[in-house]
């Protein structure tokens, strides 16, 4: 059953210069549940802007976007961002202690976790850090560490589909592969994963079914395996793959 | 006091003088400047002098709150356009400034401090409101700084369930922090560093030292607790033009 699906889904936006660009055209895909999704193509292509709609920290111009079969505007923006958790691109950590950071989103819902240790520590635990980390500030963790922070933040919240804007762009290959297994476990235990990501080799460890995107517009939708199976679209992602944000 | 003479006044402008000379000196072109803001001043000053002249001799609380009103309207026009970068910046400083004008010159006179007379109340909300339109000023300046340099983070708060201030609460922290160093410090060096105009003003006219320091000590309080007042208001006003009902931050073209 799909979890998320976009339906003719365009958006338009005003540039410096107040002129109307278009950064997705007519945008249809489907999301399996309990499935590692990715969203692919080179940089400047929509991905990202694409993957903010899910958490409505955009309107979609026109088209619709159901999750979970609902209309996305017929949700309570509150019990949507509960449902899809949103790890950024860059490891965007408050101010404060790691503590601090992973009881964020409980602490600002009034469940008086703020100060909660022992759900601190098990959120540590799920994205494999040590508990002595607990009470350090963010500011001296490496950029792995401060990556499975980000994600601990997002988990406590204990949301089905998780979102994430390139997680593993700044992070060195061991680092990368850490993130890589934490997302595979989550995946196995039910959760969505709707991965941004401009690596051919990313997507081909993680994804079971992608959707490449080129100057908003939809080039390919379908599995993994069809994916390596167009040569042009691969060419696309190589020739296309630069750092940088969309 | 020792009254000046109007050759005096014109004495006075050895200084401007000498300001030139420098400028010339260093090659600083500052030149125009300085004539612009000298000629500037006498016009200005001397129109002031006129009105409150005129104002002090009608005796009636209407002229005086029209006289305040005007001023306050001024500082709120200058403030909402350093400010401009904020949605809505013009409404937002006015209502800043009018509503703390209103509150100190109201305790201020509540308190018998102040009696409610033209030449009292005329230079007191002339010192509030020449303070708070810096507070308003900095803190819209700010606030629009610190929430589009820090968009990632009011974003991932937005996505964790925050509510708009919530996710703005780190920037409107560092907002009023700003907006107030220059009031704060100002506080902690006077009397040190320098001797405030009203104070110099009351001893110059014969006032007994003491008597001038007690009025200051009031004035330094008042203005250390005024602009306060605006930039929690400029800021509760302020951030919620970044935020729509989706809970979503709206930073305007070309972001």
């Amino acid at each position: 059953m799909a979890i998320v699906q976009f339906e003719n889904v365009t958006l338009r936006k005003k540039d410096e210069k107040n002129n109307e660009v278009t950064i997705l055209s007519d945008l249809s895909f489907s999301v399996e549940a309990g499935t590692v999704f990715a969203l692919a193509g080179p940089s400047g292509s929509g991905k990202s802007s694409a993957l903010r709609l899910i958490n409505r920290l955009d309107d979609c111009s026109s088209g619709n976007i159901y999750i979970d079969g609902k209309e996305i505007r017929a949700w309570d923006v509150r019990d949507l961002r509960n449902k899809v958790g949103f790890m950024f691109q860059e490891a965007a950590l408050f101010e404060g202690t790691v503590m601090e950071n992973v009881l964020y989103g409980l602490c600002i819902r009034g469940l008086r976790k703020c100060e909660h240790e022992p759900t601190a520590l098990e959120l540590l635990k799920q994205v494999g850090l040590s508990p002595e980390l607990l009470h350090r500030n963010v500011e001296s963790l490496s950029g792995g560490q401060k990556q499975r922070v980000n994600l601990a933040r997002t988990l406590a919240l204990n949301p089905d589909i998780i979102l994430m804007d390139e997680p593993t762009s700044s992070l060195d290959p061991a680092a990368t592969r850490t993130i890589e297994n934490l997302i595979q476990e989550l995946n196995a235990q039910g959760r969505t994963f709707i991965v941004v990501s401009h690596s051919l080799e990313q997507i081909e460890r993680l994804a079971s079914a992608c959707v490449v995107l080129d100057a908003g517009r939809k080039v390919f939708a379908g599995s993994t395996r069809e994916l390596f199976a167009a040569r042009e679209i691969t060419n696309l992602l190589i020739n296309g793959k630069e750092d940088g944000d969309d | 006091m020792t009254e000046i003479s109007t050759f005096q006044v014109l004495l006075s402008l050895v200084f401007v003088a000498g300001a030139l000379y420098f400028s010339r000196l260093f090659k600083v072109k500052m030149g125009k400047d300085i004539v612009v803001s000298a000629v500037r001043a006498f016009v200005q000053l001397l129109a002031i002098g006129y009105v409150l002249d005129f104002v002090f001799g009608l005796d009636s609380p209407l002229w005086v709150v029209l006289m305040i009103a005007i001023m306050a309207g001024v500082a709120a026009y200058n403030s909402g356009k350093r400010g401009a970068k904020v949605k809505n910046s013009y409404l937002i400083s006015s209502i800043a400034i009018f509503f703390t004008t209103f509150v100190t010159i109201l305790v201020l006179s509540g308190f018998g401090i102040i009696p409610f007379e033209a030449q009292y109340i005329i230079p007191v909300s002339g010192m509030v409101i020449g303070n708070v339109m810096n507070g308003a000023s900095l803190a819209l300046m700010r606030l629009d700084d610190e929430l589009k340099s820090n968009r990632v983070r009011v974003e991932a708060a937005l996505s964790l369930g925050a509510a708009p201030i919530q996710a703005a609460a780190p920037a409107l922290k560092k907002a009023v922090v700003t907006s107030m160093v220059p009031v704060v410090d100002r506080a902690k060096v006077v009397g040190i560093v320098s001797l405030p105009g009203g104070m110099s003003g009351m001893i110059l006219a014969g006032a007994s030292p003491l008597a001038a320091v007690k009025f200051q000590i009031v004035i330094m309080y008042m203005l250390l607790g005024s602009p306060f007042l605006t930039v929690a208001i400029v800021n509760l006003l302020a951030y919620r033009q970044y935020f729509n009902r989706q809970r979503q931050l709206v930073l305007g073209p070309g972001n």
